[in-house]
């Protein structure tokens, strides 16, 4: 529960926009990790079905978690084959799972359905959907990994497909059926020599999204998710410099780092309320022998760009505002930049005169005597000169100072994985 | 629903399809040609719209697996054949690599990059963990100075414009237009050969490369990029 607790404040805390950073001070400790069997490569997006999370990978794999983050071995669909996508649209789940029908890039992309994906529900049957893609060994594009969009302004259902064999594509899907609009219609180029494509929309762009570097090779693999946007969903996706994804172009969303090595197969999994995350898996995790496994990521937003969050380690952590690097502004309703700065000490994050906090608010930065008071520079600590408390202890302060402090506080927000699942019919 | 006799029948058609392949390649599987590779019809070749170098000589790839610095500079210093920093290739030369003839291709990409993959897989070698080699000369109708080299690669590479290295790139990466750019050099009057090593470890493998003038946009002053008509 304390982990849960834990990962509901970060998230919060990181889509408050513009107003909050959340920082890690310098303490080693392990990370909040996914759990159970996360063994998988080319995860689908990861699906809500019947309060329960599911996911689908190369050869079959089968995931399914309570939580989002204990997972264990699920039941594998009717069809299997490489690196599958999964989306809920109306009663209907569809699978579209790409195949080799020859020596690569000769490839097709077909899709299943099922009204649930629990196994215990009587709703729960795959059906045969058909082909919705193929390419022909010789063309320039590898008929596998689709990534599918519910476009969310008109309801239009896309595809996006390929390998580093030669082009990413697009093609239009029917949403009542889930099988391929207009077969005749020539596929559209957007991305090359990349893979693990998908495609997202926020805030009036079109993202997409693929995988650059080299896969399947374990702890040398160069994998590593980048991003391009548009306004419209053709394209052309330009990364932040401006370099067309089909000419090589993509802004890194997440490569290795630490114990972890090779990013790959974004998908989506917007909890709601403003709060996303990601999935994607590692193709190997030092911390477990090198195996290709789930990870999930806070999905953040910056200048409209998607930022990789970290799942936060134990420890002690501070807020400070992004505008103009001190914590208590945030917190003091009306407090003017650099104004009220001598012999104030508190006004600030549960300080003395406070806005909140309680009891065990943490002394707020600026305290009498300290050069840098309310609103003044430095790097203002919520836990100076206390001994440290457990985390749960410090993440309610935090919890309360942001509750008190902002408006549009986020207590009581459905910001985790387990309200999502309990919320769901 | 998938019976079992459809099953048995797929397995079947599976197995068959398999032998026919083997039997018709007579050991190795006969490829369609590169989709975006095309043999030159012509003695030069203009670059495109943007710059880019669309004609160029490529060796058959050579075994090689590290992308670190410190390995691709060594390895690109190991003479794997003889004369390799100035020799002017024509098409269907042959080299001998390690005990193995290795070939010289003539090529035109239709983009603006080189699919190495592409290249390597129509001709059913390798493309993982290996090392190619691409020359092209340039020629000007005149001395060009102040321009850049701007090369882009999948993975390292190493590049020499007139014998002189003048960029290079490491480690596992895409190929992104000018993320690699040399230092300001004078193309000369007539020919200039640019040679190129490129390494890849795994997944896709190309490159680009064109030249930016002084106000760092592409170049389009030289005549064209020539191969066989050069050497003539």
């Amino acid at each position: 529960m304390a982990l849960k607790f834990a990962y509901r404040q970060s998230a919060s805390g990181y889509n408050m926009k513009s107003a909050l950073y959340v920082i890690l001070l310098a303490v080693a400790a392990p990370a909040f990790a996914l759990d159970g069997q996360v063994g998988i490569h080319d995860p689908s997006t990861i699906v809500l079905c019947n309060r329960k999370f599911y996911t689908f990978g190369t050869g079959g794999t089968a995931l399914v978690s309570d939580d989002g983050w204990t997972w264990r071995t699920g039941t594998r669909a009717s069809r299997s084959g490489m690196a599958p996508d999964l989306i809920h649209i109306g009663d209907r789940y569809y699978q579209y799972i790409a195949r080799n029908v020859g020596a690569q890039p000769k490839a097709e992309i077909n899709m299943i359905w099922t009204k649930s994906l629990d196994p215990e529900s009587p709703d729960y049957k795959w059906e045969e959907g058909g082909l919705v893609a193929s390419t022909n060994g010789i063309e320039d594009c590898n008929g596998i990994d689709p990534g599918v969009l519910l476009d969310p302004n008109d309801g239009r259902l896309w595809m996006v497909y390929g390998s580093y064999f030669g082009y990413i594509r697009l093609v239009e899907l029917d949403p009542k059926t889930g099988k391929r609009l207009n077969p005749d219609d020539k596929p559209r180029d957007i991305a090359i020599n990349c893979e693990a494509s998908d495609m997202i929309y926020h805030d009036g762009w079109y993202y997409l999204l693929a995988t650059h570097g080299s896969c399947c090779r374990g702890a040398d693999s160069g994998y590593n998710i980048r991003v391009g946007r548009a306004k419209k969903v053709t394209g052309p996706f330009l990364d932040h410099i401006g370099v067309d994804m089909i000419r090589g172009g993509g802004k890194l969303l997440i490569g290795s780092g630490g114990r972890v090595i090779g990013a790959g197969h974004f998908g989506l999994l917007d909890l709601g309320d403003t709060v996303q995350k990601f999935s994607m898996h590692w193709e190997a995790d030092l911390d477990r022998g090198g195996a290709s496994v789930l990870d999930i990521r806070p999905l953040l937003w910056k200048d409209g760009w998607p930022v990789a969050g970290e799942n936060l380690k134990e420890g002690a952590y501070e807020i400070e505002s992004v505008r103009t690097g001190t914590a208590l502004e945030l917190a003091v309703e009306g407090m003017p930049v650099g104004g009220r700065r001598a012999g104030r000490g508190g006004g600030g994050f549960g300080g003395p005169g406070g806005r909140g906090g309680g009891r065990d608010a943490p002394a707020a930065p600026g305290a009498p005597g300290q050069a840098a008071g309310a609103g003044g520079r430095g790097r203002p600590s919520l836990l100076a000169g206390r001994k440290p408390r457990s985390s749960s202890r410090r993440w309610r302060r935090a919890w309360n100072v942001r509750r008190h402090g902002r408006a549009d506080s986020a207590a009581g927000r459905r910001t985790g994985f387990d309200e999502l699942a309990r919320g769901q019919r | 629903m998938i019976t079992f006799r459809q099953l048995l029948l797929s397995a079947v058609a599976v197995l068959a399809g398999s032998a026919l392949i083997a039997i018709t390649a007579s050991g190795q599987e006969a490829r369609p040609p590169a989709p975006t590779l095309r043999s030159p019809t012509s003695p030069e070749k203009a670059p495109d719209a943007d710059g880019f170098i669309q004609r160029w000589l490529l060796l058959e790839p050579i075994p090689f697996n590290d992308l670190t610095e410190i390995a691709v500079r060594a390895g690109v210093k190991k003479e794997y054949f003889p004369n390799q920093f100035t020799v002017l290739p024509k098409d269907g030369d042959k080299v001998t690599v390690d005990g193995k003839e290795l070939a010289w291709h003539a090529a035109d990409t239709t983009l603006y990059n080189v699919n190495l993959y592409h290249f390597a897989w129509a001709l059913n070698k390798p493309t993982t963990n290996v090392l190619f080699w691409a020359v092209t000369i340039v020629n000007c109708p005149r001395e060009m100075p102040n321009v850049r080299l701007a090369i882009g690669s999948n993975a390292a590479s190493v590049w020499w414009v007139n014998g002189q290295e003048v960029a290079s790139l490491f480690n596992d990466r895409q190929t992104v237009i000018d993320d690699g750019v040399s230092k300001r050099i004078t193309l000369k009057k007539g020919a200039n050969v640019v040679r190129a090593a490129v390494i890849n470890g795994g997944g896709a493998t190309d490159f680009c490369a064109r030249f930016l003038d002084a106000d760092d946009t592409p170049l389009k002053g030289f005549t064209g990029t020539v191969v066989d008509a050069a050497m003539k």
